[in-house]
């Protein structure tokens, strides 16, 4: 059963376990273990993880444990495990309150017999919480993330003396921080069901542990940027080779004594094909430049505020570039910014593919917005664009504004071909029945822009009129801005 | 057509704990089959009194969440003190359950109207009240709406979860399947095979009875 390569070094012969193979269970921190896991064990993929390789792998992280024994405090260089177990595994053998008083080798044993392998032989007759096959042993907080004390058995089956669970599972939790950006007193990990994602984006997570881990000392001092972990899976999407097939979750989570603490956000999966299109697709990666900086503020970066955005508000996207680009008409006295066209391609798809609108019902909008293009651009006085950008914003009075222009619409000699009317009903649902009105009305000051732009229209008028258009486009830029 | 009976349960507050974080009160969107199942078995008198082939659709809607606190008194193992603590509870406010179920309507109808024990949704003191309508069903493909649903499902929209479908008798097992659930409800079109007169989606979810682990 054991094998002894020296006296103090128990190791598992697998042959003697061919049981010790892993499976994703439904839990996400047992998955992310999972796939850990196998990078550690130099396998593909979970199901691949040979019984040996898992011995080994639990064994390459035990070394990992043993590594701090010789240290004093979790500050001193290679005090990275140390460091993290506070978070990870509280009142467990690495961090016991004498640590201060033992010695390396009482250190060393403690650890060994915690992260023992005998484990693998033990037989509860009860099943694994996780996986359903036969437990190996009881196990709470120490072992398990966000798990509660075996003291506790409020949530155990009765006369269970905590969580059960298999030698593979609970393995895989001991390997779910080597998968996680351990920094700031919190263990950040992305998880998503799609399996392919998962396991190419933990086997990164996996390399950069590792990497911090073997650091010599910690980068201290180093403080993060404004929405940093949203920003990794941003990024991470984007460079992924594949289509996604499920959500991307950001999970943050703390199991020390202070606060157990457990944050998800979710971002869509349409949300995660789309921000992949901006790699992918030339024209929209040829705008995604202009469009993060349509969501940058003084404080947040544009592509932080996106990443952000994209998982708690994806509607405020839109809502931003428009009152982004506003704010640049405003500075330029009225005239359209010049990223406009390039903004063109992202803004609809954006609308179409995550914001669910229709894209028969986007192109609507896109007409209507040629038709008062045609109203607006009629002369160059900075007066009509202006009422329309007022009434288009919060608070202003849209439907009021159409139903004037809509006589002048009557009243204009109209192009060849152009709709008699300026406002039809589906067109008016969009604007004020929709539950994404707001959006339809975003999207269509966008339209307008655009409209304009093309055609070249540039306000002229007195200082006083352009003085007053600056300042009508900046208000507008700024109730826009407003989360709403 | 096929007649459905529709269950309707309203409840100002309720909460679905999810039981994988056992050391938080981390709430679900919705609640879980299992939990529904067990509502159903309540009704009727225990599961004994509930056929194992029972199957059943639903959707939910909660008009509000929040995080309330909750005193949290930890059952102590023998021997050992542990003491009584605050913890963050999630929670869903003005919610409606609706279930459809295509079999043994009569039985049904009179089990909610007079139920056995008394009717819960998540914890013990979130009381409901439940009403009932026969609803003509539709041999055709619905939009999801508030549904929830298998991830199985071709075209399904939302977050998708795994949730517990089936607890046994002694609570030592539990059948965790892949869901999906849209919260704020989805427009797409799924293959549900029956569909209300309004178009909702009524797509049958697993068996939840415990009985289904005894052949395990």
């Amino acid at each position: 059963m054991l094998e002894y390569e020296d006296s103090a070094t128990p190791t598992v012969n697998p042959a003697a376990r061919p049981d010790l193979t892993v499976e994703l269970t439904a839990s996400p921190l047992q998955r992310i273990g999972a796939f850990a896991l196998a990078v550690l064990a130099s396998a593909s993929s979970p199901g691949e993880i040979t019984p040996d390789g898992l011995v080994r792998a639990v064994d390459r992280m035990t070394t990992d444990l043993l590594g701090t024994t010789g240290l004093a405090k979790a500050a001193e260089p290679g005090g990275f495990w140390l460091s993290a177990s506070y978070m990870l595994w509280p009142n467990s053998k690495i961090n016991p309150t004498a640590r201060a008083k033992q010695s390396p080798e009482e250190r060393r044993r403690q650890i060994r017999a915690w992260r023992s392998p005998e484990a693998a032989f033990q037989r509860l007759g009860v099943p694994c919480a996780y996986c359903g096959r036969e437990a190996c042993d009881w196990y709470g907080k120490v072992d398990i993330p966000l798990g509660a004390s075996v003291a506790h058995r409020n949530t155990t089956a009765p006369e269970h003396q905590g969580t059960p669970l298999c030698y593979p599972c609970v393995a895989c939790l001991w390997a779910f921080p080597y998968g996680a950006r351990l920094a700031g007193g919190r263990a950040a990990v992305i998880h998503s069901w799609d399996d392919a994602f998962l396991g190419r984006i933990t086997h990164l997570a996996v390399q950069a542990t590792r990497q911090a881990a073997g650091a010599s000392s910690a980068a201290r001092g180093t403080k993060p940027g404004p929405y940093e972990r949203e920003l990794t899976v941003l990024r991470a999407v984007r460079g992924y080779g594949y289509r996604l097939t499920a959500p991307v979750e950001l999970i943050v989570l703390s199991n020390s004594n202070k606060e157990q603490l457990l944050v998800t956000q979710e971002m869509g999966q349409p949300i995660a094909e789309w921000l992949r299109s901006t790699v992918r697709k030339a024209n929209r990666a040829a705008g995604y430049a202009a469009l993060t900086a349509t969501q940058a503020t003084k404080q947040v970066p544009g592509e932080a505020f996106l990443a952000k955005r994209v998982f708690t508000r994806p509607a405020q996207v839109l809502g931003a570039a428009v009152a982004h680009l506003l704010a640049q008409s405003a500075a330029a006295q009225g005239v359209i910014p010049p990223e406009v066209p390039a903004l063109s391609p992202l803004l609809r798809s954006y609308c179409n593919e995550v914001l669910s609108m229709d894209e028969k019902d986007v192109e609507r909008i896109t007409q209507l917005a040629a038709r008062l293009a045609l109203l607006l651009g009629r002369d160059s006085r900075p007066g009509p664009f202006r009422d329309f950008i007022r009434a288009n914003s919060r608070g202003g009075n849209l439907y009021g504004w159409f139903r004037s222009k809509a006589v002048d619409w009557q009243l204009f000699p109209r192009p060849e071909g152009a709709d008699r009317v300026l406002l039809p009903v589906r067109d008016y649902r969009l604007l004020f029945e929709d539950e994404r009105s707001w959006s339809w009305r975003r999207l269509l000051t966008f339209a307008v822009l655009e409209a304009l732009a093309e055609a070249g229209w540039e306000p002229k008028g007195s200082t006083e009129e352009l003085r007053e258009l600056r300042d009508d486009l900046a208000e507008s830029a700024v109730n826009d801005t407003e989360e709403g | 057509m096929p007649q459905a009976l529709e269950i309707t349960v309203t409840a100002p507050v309720v909460s679905f704990r999810n039981p994988l974080y056992d050391g938080l009160q981390v709430g679900l969107p919705c609640p879980p089959p299992s939990t529904v199942g067990g509502l159903l078995a309540a009704a009727a008198g225990g599961w004994d009194r509930v056929p194992s082939t029972t199957r059943f659709a639903m959707a939910f809607h909660a008009a509000g969440h929040g995080t309330d606190l909750e005193t949290y008194h930890p059952i102590a193992a023998p021997g050992t003190e542990t003491n009584t603590t605050i913890k963050d509870r999630d929670f869903l406010a003005r919610t409606t359950l609706t279930v459809w179920l295509t079999d043994d309507l009569d039985r049904w109808e009179r089990a909610i109207r007079r139920p056995v024990w008394p009717l819960r949704l998540g914890r013990s003191q979130d009381l409901v009240a439940a009403r009932t309508t026969r609803v003509e069903l539709r041999p055709a493909a619905g939009f999801q709406g508030r549904a929830l649903v298998s991830d199985t499902l071709s075209a399904t929209t939302g977050t998708r979860m795994r949730l517990t479908t089936a607890v046994s008798h002694d609570r030592s097992r539990t059948r965790w399947e892949g869901y999906r659930y849209a919260a704020d409800g989805s427009s797409a079109r799924i293959d549900s095979a029956l569909a209300t007169p309004t178009g909702q989606a009524v797509a049958m979810l697993p068996p939840t009875h415990p009985d289904q682990f005894l052949a395990d």
